[in-house]
């Protein structure tokens, strides 16, 4: 094999001479090949070590990525069998991975922007943080050092088959690549020991379980496979500032229903794991060996990225990636209801009330979007780059629009007063960090994303024309841009074509001018308790406690034997310090189901207030029977046991919670004082020192505070409850001040 | 020896000023330039102002390889033409390198060359890849082709 690559490296095209090279060998020159293809073999390490840059200790030679190669050392880029190889017998899989973000992760223009300023101003051995999850052969082949002689030719294929499949652990659930490599192997030999490298394929056919042995393992169809690259902190070797966690894609699923983790959802529903959405089964067209009963499971990994699709041309992918967008189950918007300005009370919901609209009224529209269907938050990752905003419009009865949010400017920029589901992190002059430069980041001003099963309220005041004889139409749509025209603007300069903008989920409603009665339910309209649900649930998070409890109430009432309404009107009025309603509303809950997780997990919180341990153990206990992975549960445990002076089970309870979330500061805090009373110093400076570096740094919001100053779109957007106020401002009455469109934008749109 | 000449003369006016020869090329490095780690490749790197100049040769069996890419200030109208005098063939779009770019057959300094013509944002590359084995068959062209692709895809992610 050494003979062969050394013809076919040159201008290596491995489909046409590789494969033909490696079939007219035998085994024998594979079993030979075995040994010198170890990842651990001294020789490739022994040759990257004296130039190589250990910035980060000798001990950490991959930070500040979290990957880690088994057995130590480096590895050769070589040793990871070819993407072409596989693709003889997995032909599917590999047309699929070719289009898809895993195989693009590295080369993309829109991750090289970001990495190579990174690169620049920093190092390159900065950028083993990023590519441990976006080119990890670079990264464990020590190819990130100054100088480096490794060859590079693996870079235009990011994750390739090998990489995951040659995963043999996970280390936590912090992410940042917390993989173990092991010896990338297509098979094993009788005892189970990984045969490094490519072998011919008929001996694969021949012995096809120790194939399976060789590239799979359990974990692979877990969502915690996931969170070794969807989870990421900024750690302080990276910022030379403190921990921050970056996004918590993993966490934001094992917190939804879909997870079956946490008993504290809003909602419930099947369970379901990343792979479910985003690794779908469908009927192959292509030959795959993988294929079951004709069905395999996706290599697409089908979520928000249109914008690689687009940029290489791969159409197939960008058209899937747009019908999953637009699947419609994704996100619920829900044109709620109307508040006349002058009023209190809103008007809702519409179509099951009737009202009155005036000509010359001013009316504020009370939107509810909800993300209803996504495992995840809305956006999940890289928040500062993706745009999803809201395009709010009210047209008279010709189409003549009267007022408008949302829409894109004829440069493509988007409104700067759009509502929208992003976040603005600032440095540490209180500027917004763009390019994704996020070793800068020292704080984020605002994060406007949706929760799992959360809800947001988002608020349009208008004007109705005086002059308006026919009815009105509002229309309610969720867009969504991969990536910010800005920052595509960064990568290209401005002579790049539009890229798409998808159309995530939309709802209208005609208004008559004068009487409008109530209607039929629209299609695609949730039940009216929901509504008023998903409504109570955007208050609670928009700091409006009272109108929460209000909106509870009503689906009490149109759900009487439901707990969860219950329940929901007790969690706000913990938030909320009501205490004693709270603990009626919870037992009302538990009576109509006494073994209710969510019920008896606030029920504990209760009872913690009114010191009464033992009833809050034995409930937090039923929590966490039911719920053994629940985050929650474990901590108020820990935090029980604790109180109790049951040190043993406190630090149990702890250290279980660190098995859930690595990153909990309870956890960091408290078993910081527990290992220190229990002798174990070191252990507790190692959590005392987790701690302060992962605890917000209070300092630090200030830097927010003046971006915000600087910013007053920003700053309003910022506010939990905020007003889109869209009515010219000379016509503005009892409106707080955002005329729509005038604001002074930094480069972010 | 006349496309030679006009290469240069590209060159020449892409770089107006005193050029400094370095040994390290900032777009790509040898291994990744050869295919492989193992193989004896020389290397000139010229820098002049704001652009550079990397010339790679390297044998392989009786076969001269050479490989030389161009980055320079897209704003210099006059050596774009100069580099697309150099196609021998319609240039040929490829998707996915940069801004844009395009490959063509490059006019045979050797029995066979390609060269790919690219641009990011405002900085312009040229890649030039000639090899003196014949192209005997129709899989060595395409992999003189394939190499120019990769190395410019190599030296178009480094501009961003």
């Amino acid at each position: 094999m050494i003979m062969s690559k050394t013809i076919c490296c040159l201008f290596a095209n491995p489909v046409s001479i590789a494969a033909a090279c490696c079939l007219s060998l035998g085994i024998a020159a594979f079993a030979q090949d075995a040994a010198t293809q170890n990842p651990s073999n001294a020789q490739y390490t022994n040759k990257i070590e004296p130039t190589y840059n250990y910035r980060f200790g000798k001990k950490h030679p991959f930070a500040p990525g979290d990957a880690e190669l088994a057995g130590g050392g480096f590895i050769r880029p070589g040793a990871f069998p070819d993407a072409r190889y596989c693709a003889h017998c997995h032909k599917e899989a590999y047309h699929q991975w070719r289009h898809a973000l895993h195989s693009n992760s590295f080369r993309d223009p829109f991750y090289r922007a970001s990495v190579n300023i990174l690169i620049r101003t920093k190092g390159i051995e900065y950028s083993r943080h990023c590519d441990s999850c976006h080119n990890p052969v670079a990264v464990l082949s020590g190819a990130l050092t100054e100088d480096s002689q490794v060859n590079r030719g693996f870079d235009d294929d990011g994750l390739n088959c090998m990489v995951c499949h040659s995963i043999q652990a996970l280390k936590s659930t912090s992410g940042n690549g917390g993989f173990v490599m092991g010896v990338p192997a297509v098979i094993t030999d009788a005892k189970g020991n990984r045969i490094p490298g490519e072998v011919p394929y008929q001996e694969i056919m021949d012995h096809t379980d120790r194939h399976v042995r060789a590239v799979m393992q359990d974990f692979y169809h877990s969502s915690t496979f996931c969170a070794a690259c969807h989870k990421a902190d900024l750690p302080q070797p990276l910022n030379d500032f403190k921990f921050i966690s970056a996004f918590s894609t993993y966490d934001e699923w094992q917190n939804s229903r879909f997870s079956h983790q946490s008993p504290l959802t809003f909602y419930s529903g099947p369970k379901k794991t990343c792979q479910d959405c985003h690794m779908k089964r469908a009927p192959n067209k292509l030959l795959d060996y993988g294929a079951k009963n004709g069905m395999f499971a996706s290599h697409r990994w089908l979520a928000g990225n249109t914008a690689v699709p687009f940029y290489y041309g791969f159409k197939n992918q960008l058209d899937k990636t747009i019908a999953f967008l637009q699947s419609g189950k994704y996100l619920h918007i829900d044109l709620f209801g109307l508040k006349p300005a002058n009023q209190d009370s809103v008007i809702g919901p519409l179509g099951a009330v009737p009202f009155r609209i005036e000509p010359g009224e001013t009316l504020d529209a009370y939107v509810v979007i909800q993300n209803k269907d996504i495992g995840h938050s809305f956006i999940p990752e890289i928040r500062d780059l993706y745009q999803a905003w809201v395009e709010f419009s009210v047209k008279d009865a010709r189409g003549k629009v009267i007022c408008q949010s949302g829409f894109l400017n004829p440069d493509g920029s988007l409104d700067p007063s759009a509502h929208s589901f992003t976040n603005r992190p600032v440095d540490k002059d209180g500027e917004f960090v763009d390019n994704h430069e996020v070793w800068r980041i020292h704080s984020v001003a605002y994060d406007n994303t949706i929760q799992s099963g959360q809800s947001t309220l988002v608020r349009y005041r208008f004007r109705v024309p005086s002059d308006v004889t026919g009815p009105i139409r509002i229309s309610v749509k969720v867009n969504y841009r991969h990536f910010r025209k800005s920052y595509v603007d960064n990568v290209f300069g401005k002579d790049h074509p539009a890229y798409p903008v998808v159309q995530i989920a939309s709802a209208a409603r005609e208004l008559k001018i004068g009487e409008n009665q109530p209607a039929p339910r629209l299609p695609n309209e949730e039940p009216d308790w929901m509504r008023w649900n998903n409504l109570g649930i955007a208050y609670l998070n928009e700091v409006q406690y009272g109108a929460a409890v209000d909106a509870f109430s009503k689906v009490v009432r149109l759900r009487p034997s439901d707990p969860d309404g219950y329940t929901n009107i007790a969690v706000t009025e913990i938030e909320w310090e009501k205490y004693a309603s709270a603990e009626a509303s919870i037992q009302k809950a538990l009576s109509l189901s006494p073994k209710n997780a969510r019920a008896l997990y606030y029920r504990a919180l209760l009872e913690r207030r009114a010191s009464q341990p033992e009833k809050e153990l034995a409930d937090l206990l039923e929590v966490a029977r039911q719920y053994p992975q629940s985050r929650d549960a474990r901590r108020e445990l820990g935090v029980n046991y604790y109180r109790l002076g049951d040190e043993a089970k406190a630090v149990q309870q702890f250290e279980a919670l660190q098995a859930i979330d690595p990153d909990d500061l309870a956890a960091h805090y408290n078993l910081s004082i527990l290992y220190h009373r229990m002798g174990l110093t070191k252990q507790a400076e190692a959590q005392q020192a987790l701690f302060v570096t992962e605890k917000i740094n209070s300092t630090a919001r200030s830097l927010s505070f003046a971006y915000l100053q600087n910013n007053p779109t920003a700053s309003l957007e910022s506010i939990p409850w905020h007003l889109h106020n869209l009515v010219p401002s000379s016509n503005t009455t009892n409106a707080s001040s955002n005329p729509a469109g005038r604001m002074p934008q930094k480069a972010a749109q | 020896m006349k496309c030679v000449a006009v290469l240069l003369t590209a060159t020449a006016l892409a770089f107006s000023g005193p050029a400094q020869s370095e040994s390290a090329c900032p777009w790509i490095n040898s291994a990744t330039v050869a295919g492989a780690s193992d193989v004896s490749i020389s290397v000139d790197v010229q820098r002049s102002g704001s652009g550079s100049t990397c010339s790679f040769s390297y044998h392989q069996g009786t076969a001269l390889h050479q490989v030389r890419i161009v980055v320079e200030d897209a704003g210099n109208p006059s050596s774009l033409p100069l580099y697309r005098a150099q196609c021998a063939t319609p240039e040929t779009p490829l998707n996915g390198i940069g801004n844009e770019a395009v490959i063509c057959r490059a006019k045979p300094r050797f029995p066979y060359a390609e060269q790919v013509i690219g641009r990011v944002r405002d900085r312009r590359f040229v890649v030039f890849v000639s090899s003196s084995s014949r192209p005997d068959t129709r899989v060595i062209a395409d992999t003189i082709r394939n190499t120019a692709t990769k190395i410019a895809e190599q030296v178009a992610g480094n501009l961003y």
